[in-house]
């Protein structure tokens, strides 16, 4: 741990982590490391998720934006 | 069919572990490098079952939710390279066998990841633009009614032409200015009513001058009608390299 990433989540940081739903779907989905397991999101699974999730998404606008 | 498998959160550098305190996930080690795992019910995560699973948009939510707080955890004590979600090993043999195998490329990541972290600056359009406003041509040559009609929808065309262009140019100006602040940067497809979906690599002692940058634009860009939002610090989701042949 050094203090640089203190001070990071204690200042500017920790204020805009009021991050939306959506937000971390998009990178938890679309982003992370891509390492073969025995079982892993297809890239069609993937799809088919984000799909679903469309279905959400204005109502999670809706509540972020209140 | 019952039994378990091992979900892979993430991956650290096993030299300097982070405690994992009271979380299920544990440490699995191998060659430098260590998986931030669980034990997880084998009915979740096999094959038959979880395209099933993933329609089920509570399950997938508290996933991402669950995934994502795993990390932050790691995030303030270690480098983490976060896993895309539902990485599942059969075992824990399997687990040390793809870290065997991943473990230069790996490692080789966390170095070009250390003291790093991701933040996201996405833009908005809120309201129509204000533009300067414009002499008026049409009434020079009083035009009939009809070439006037056709005038004021060219003109209307225009304009939108016009604002368009204002706005993609303030979006292109502020991601320019953020990635020569970054170490790295990348405008990712604009969602909804996105202009801009940025994401960068920043380096942590930089980030409240990065956020100062991403913040900054504000006066200039309420005329436009812009919104930003600023977040993060995340684990650098958008980062990690495809392949072990991917550049550093």
């Amino acid at each position: 741990m050094t203090t640089a990433r203190e001070t990071v989540s204690a200042g500017v940081a920790t204020r805009h982590r009021d991050v939306t739903l959506v937000d971390l779907l998009d990178r938890l989905l679309a982003g992370g490391v891509v390492i073969e397991g025995d079982i892993t999101l297809a890239a069609a699974d993937v799809d088919l998720v984000a799909l679903d999730l469309r279905v959400l998404i204005s109502s999670i606008d809706k509540l972020a934006s209140r | 069919m019952g039994g378990e498998r091992w979900y892979v959160y993430g991956i650290v550098d096993g030299s300097c572990p982070p405690e994992l305190a009271e979380h299920p996930a544990r440490l699995v080690a191998r060659d430098g490098v260590a998986a931030v795992a669980r034990l997880v019910a084998a009915d979740d995560f096999d094959e038959q079952n979880l395209p099933d699973r993933l329609h089920d948009v509570d399950w997938v939510t508290q996933l991402a939710v669950e995934h994502s707080e795993v990390l932050d955890r790691l995030r303030e004590q270690a480098t983490v390279l976060p896993m895309r979600i539902c990485t599942v090993y059969r075992s824990e043999e399997r687990l040390r066998e793809m870290l065997s195998a991943e473990a230069p490329r790996l490692v080789r990541v966390l170095a070009h990841l250390r003291g790093r972290s991701e933040w996201g600056v996405k833009v908005f359009s809120v309201r129509p633009p204000t533009l300067p406003e414009r002499e008026a041509t049409r009434g020079d040559g009083t035009p009939g009614a009809g070439a006037a009609y056709l005038l004021a929808r060219q003109r209307e065309r225009d304009q939108i032409a016009e604002a368009d262009q204002l706005l993609d140019h303030a979006c292109d100006e502020l991601h320019e200015l953020l990635c020569a602040a970054a170490v790295a940067g990348r405008a990712n497809p604009p969602q909804r009513r996105e202009l801009l979906n940025g994401v960068y690599l920043v380096e942590d002692q930089l980030a409240e001058e990065f956020g100062r940058l991403a913040r900054e634009p504000g006066e200039r860009y309420a005329a436009l009608g812009l919104e930003q939002t600023l977040t993060g610090p995340w684990p650098a989701y958008n980062f990690v390299p495809d392949h072990a042949e991917a550049t550093t």
